[in-house]
Order: C-alpha cells, then structure tokens, then sequence
C-alpha cells in the first residue's frame, strides 16, 4: 500500500469518526462493523436518515469512494477487482432490452456451419428482430454493449453499410486504454464481443491483411479478447452471461490455437491449448448448471469430455488427455481455471501500460478493410440476431 | 513524441468518478469549476515557470516532474483554493489560459438541462485543458532541463515549429494545446455515454 493510499484511508476513517450524528447512530443502533459489507451497509443506511440536500452526502460519498477505490487497488486479484466508484450508470442498457424485446417478428432463420461430423449437419439459428425503428435512438449511445448487438444483428443479416460503422463505434471503446467501461460488467462484456466478433468477420485472411500495415496486429487483437474475456468472467463468474464468455474464450483458443500458444508461453512455459479449450468448455457447462439451463447447452460438456478422452471431437483409439495426463479431468479443469487467471493477470499488465492500444487512424483502417470485404447483401424482411431476450 | 496517456487516465477517472459523486444538476458546474482551478493556478504558478532557468535545475525528467508537480499542488492550495469562488463570480469575464468562465456559462445551463452534447463538449473541454496543463508542465521541466524552448515543444509534441516569442502562460498553453492535447484525443478520444 503506497503513502498516498494509507493517507486517503486514514482521512477517509478520520472524517466517519468526527461526524457526530454517524457516531449516534452508530452507538444508537448499536452497529458492530467488522467487514466491508457491514460498513458499506451502515453507510447505505444511515445516507437514508439524511437529507438529501445535507452536506454530510457528499462527506458519506467521498468515504464510500476512498474505500471503493482503496479495496479495488489494493486486491491481489486485479484481473476480478471492481473499483464500485467508476461504475458507470448503465440504465440506458435496460430500456434497450426492453425496447429490443418489442421488435421480435417470430421469424427464425438459419445459417449452415462448415460440415463437422459425416454423419449430421449443424446450423445456428437466429431469431428475427427489426432494429430499424430504434436505431436512431441508440446510434450515438457510445455503449459497446449496444453497439455489439446491433451492430451483429445488422452483419447477420447481411447489411453491412449499418453494421460496420457500427461495429467500428463500439471497438473504439474496446481497443484501448483507459477503458471506460473497465469496472461496469456490461459495458466490459460489450467490449470483449464487439472484438470477438471483429474476429470473426476479418477471419485468418483479415488478420493477415491488417498485420501488414499494423505490427502485432492479430497477437494484440487475441491478447485482447483473452483479456477482456476472463477479466467479464471474473468479474461475476456465476451469472448466466458467463456461459457465453466461457464458451467464447474456449472456441477462439481452439480456433487459433498456434497463436495463443505463442501467446501463453511468453508467459508461463508448458500450457496446452487443448487443457485450456476442455476447461473452459466445462465450466461453461458448470455455469449452466447454475442458472438452471443446462440442457440448453448440453454439447458444451461433451465437448469437454471429448477433448479430455479422445483429443479432439471425433472418438479415436489415441487414448487422448486421459492417458497422457497425470491428472483427471477435474484436475486438468482447475489448472485450466487456474492457468487462465494467471495468464489474464499477466496481459492486464501489458495492456495497463497500452501494449494494446489501437488509435483512431489504425481502427479507420480496419474500417476501410471490413466495408471493402463485406458488400451489402439483398435485403431481408428482417435482421437477425443470435440472441434471445 | 510525449505519450500523454496518464494524465489522460487521470481525467477520464476523475469524469467517472465526479459523474457517481454528483447529480446531474451538480455535474456540469463541477467539470467547469475543476478546470478553472488548474487554469487559475497555472496562471498563478507562471511567474514560477518563467523564472526556470536552462541550467539544470533537476537532474533528470522524472524528478523534474514531480518537483513541478509540487510546486502546482503548493500553489493550488496556497493561491487558487480560498479565491476561486470569489475569482470566479467577480472576474469571470477574464480570460485565463484562453478562454473565460462566463463563456462556459450557457453551456453549463444547457448540459444541466440533460443536453448530452453539451455536456460531451464540457467533457471534452476538461479534458483539453488538462492535457495541455500537463503538457505546459512537462515544458518547463523540459527548459529546466537545459532545453531550449522551440526544441521543447518539438520533444513534446514531434513537430517542428517556426520561432515564437513564448512570454506567457496563453501562447504556451495555445501551442501546446493544438499540437499535443488535440493531437492526442484526435486519435484516442471516445465520449463517455
């Protein structure tokens, strides 16, 4: 703890102890504060004995944000640690879904993937929503929660002169530091899908393209969705949304798993990107247990176990990581967990230090790369988008 | 070139954290006031800042920056914090650092209002002159390095410029404003929602 941080504190805990009417409310109602929890409580409740318009308001803030501020700088655990003071105010979030959830049309759609298995196919279906009537509204609403699903709506269903600019509204909060939205989880999650789903539309060929003008390009970008991935799962690793922040994580190791074993061996040696993708694929499931919905997302735990004994997703006689590991697979999903932590640790380092950072000239670049490789598509009823509200 | 971007992360925290700290109503009025007392107290400390000379008066960047950085806090608290209010009511018309209270005073009424561009421009505005501040510090621990002024300006900002006579705090802050703070956010600015 620095000099600077002992002073605030000492001050913070000075300034509760002088003011009269908290020592009599105190001692009134005879309030025992051992935990943070407790003190935070007390504050809550005496803030409401107050008037708003008293002084003692803006004393009982100050307090609260030296502490807020003293227990976020001074966790071990900096890649989960929220500091409540800089949480930004996300109403404008809740009246979307519910605007959104207006625009269902009862269409469904779907989208054939790339054939897997010999003997079935797969497809993603998409439910139909017209965003054409809010858009105005949430165009200049500069939150990358907002961006991300309109922008994806709008890619999906194949205009992409809306859904680029979009998407390039939404990274700019994404891309660098300091991230505004650092310490509100759903501005951060907005954050971490935007990039993914930049990913997924540059593809290997777009990353290789932009690496041409922007070194490091796809080791920054990956760096990032790692990143900004396990810093929204730790934030709140029990909430329903870290189903998908787990599966996401597990699919992008899979997808460039040469890279990110570049990636994770400058910073711990010997991780294996198959132990990482069979962890992260389990507790997606674990998760889902949770909240109650895992039948919906049952092939997330066979995925996991298919890695864990065969290797891959296809059944084989190679014995897999049941034969090569000293663990179970239990044991390999908590080293996983364990190993993702230390790694996202290590990243939210560099990125603090704006390893990571892209400037406005370097996004306006990948802007006029997307719009050349995505040429709007003959217009459909509706738009479409992979989510269900 | 000067990478800005802590003093940068010390703006965007203070915005996020005055934005919980203070209604709506109070929030406008208190981005405008904390400019204005980095703005008087540069005013104050310039005298300061002229009498540096280019003789090695600190050893190195960093020490110089944290020497200067306490002279600004020094002056802060011994000129600016008990006269700000009385400076601001009966001389807001006077332009510091170039530009006046009473012009950020309509502005002030309309962000209150829940005009979120105005608000964005008071933002922006903060964050503008911050940087600039920051930058016009940097300066003279650069000159108190043993740098001569137009090469300064050239380490701050990678520009070359023509020979200016830089006499006050107003021509230094414009110059260094344009080609540091503008050239900054120009390229890592996003608005807060």
């Amino acid at each position: 703890m620095s000099t600077t941080q002992i002073e605030k504190i000492t001050i913070a805990i000075e300034l509760l102890s002088e003011v009269e009417r908290f020592n009599d409310f105190i001692y009134g109602n005879n309030i025992k504060i051992t935990t943070q929890n407790e003190l935070f409580e007390c504050l809550d409740r005496f803030s409401l004995t107050i008037s708003p318009t008293d002084i003692l308001i803006n004393t009982i803030s100050l307090v609260r944000e030296t502490f807020y501020q003293y227990i976020a700088q001074n966790s071990t655990f900096q890649i989960g640690a929220i500091d409540k003071s800089k949480v930004i105010n996300e109403q404008i979030v809740v009246d979307f879904k519910y605007e959104i959830s207006l625009q269902k049309t009862n269409q469904l759609f779907f989208q054939k993937l790339p054939r897997k298995y010999k003997t079935y196919s797969e497809n993603i279906a998409f439910m139909g929503y017209d965003f054409n009537p809010i858009l105005p509204k949430y165009i200049d609403c500069n939150h990358p929660y907002i961006y991300d699903i309109l922008s994806e709506a709008y890619n999906n269903g194949g205009l992409y002169s809306v859904g680029v600019p979009l998407l390039i509204k939404g990274l700019k909060y994404a891309l660098r530091t300091p991230n505004i939205y650092w310490d509100s989880r759903i501005g951060l999650m907005g954050c971490a899908f935007i990039t993914y789903q930049l990913q997924y539309l540059l593809g290997k060929n777009g990353f290789d393209a932009i690496s041409e003008f922007i070194p490091d390009f796809k080791e920054k970008i990956l760096s990032l969705i790692f990143l900004l991935l396990s810093r929204a799962i730790e934030m709140d690793n029990n909430d329903i949304h870290a189903i998908d922040l787990y599966n996401n994580r597990a699919m992008i190791i899979r997808d460039y798993s040469s890279e990110y074993m570049i990636i994770f061996n400058n910073i711990m040696l010997g991780i294996n990107t198959d132990i990482q993708y069979m962890s992260d694929k389990c507790l997606s499931y674990d998760v889902a247990v949770a909240n109650g919905v895992a039948e919906l997302v049952e092939d997330v735990y066979w995925d996991s176990l298919k890695m864990y004994r065969n290797g891959g997703d296809f059944p084989n006689d190679s014995g897999g990581y049941l034969d090569i590991e000293d663990g179970t697979w239990d044991d390999l999903i908590n080293r996983g967990k364990l190993r993702s932590i230390m790694i996202a640790q290590d990243l939210l380092g560099k990125f603090k230090k704006g390893q990571y950072d892209f400037r406005n000239d370097e996004i306006s670049l990948i802007k006029d790369y997307l719009e050349a490789k995505f040429v709007d598509l003959p217009q459909k009823k509706t738009w479409i988008n992979s989510d269900c509200y | 070139m000067l990478d800005l971007r802590t003093p940068y992360n010390e703006g965007i925290n203070n915005l996020l954290t005055w934005r919980n700290r203070y209604s709506s109503l109070e929030y406008p009025e208190k981005i405008v006031l904390n400019m204005f007392y980095r703005k008087y107290t540069m005013d104050f400390l310039w005298p300061e800042i002229a009498k540096i000379k280019s003789n090695k008066t600190w050893s190195d960047f960093g020490s110089g920056v944290k020497e200067i950085e306490e002279m600004f806090s020094a002056c802060a608290i011994n000129k600016t914090r008990n006269n700000l209010e009385h400076l601001l009511k009966n001389d807001g018309a006077r332009i510091v650092g170039n530009c006046s209270y009473d012009s950020f005073k309509q502005r002030i009424s309309r962000a209150k209002s829940d005009n979120k561009k105005e608000l964005e421009e008071l933002e922006y505005a903060f964050l503008y002159y911050l940087l600039t501040d920051k930058c016009v510090l940097y300066f003279a621990v650069l000159i108190g390095l043993g740098i001569k002024k137009m090469d300064a300006i050239s380490q701050l900002s990678g520009y070359i410029l023509e020979e200016v006579q830089i006499n006050d705090y107003e021509t230094i802050s414009a110059i260094l404003g344009q080609v540091c703070a503008a050239q900054y956010l120009n390229q890592f600015y996003s608005p807060l929602p």
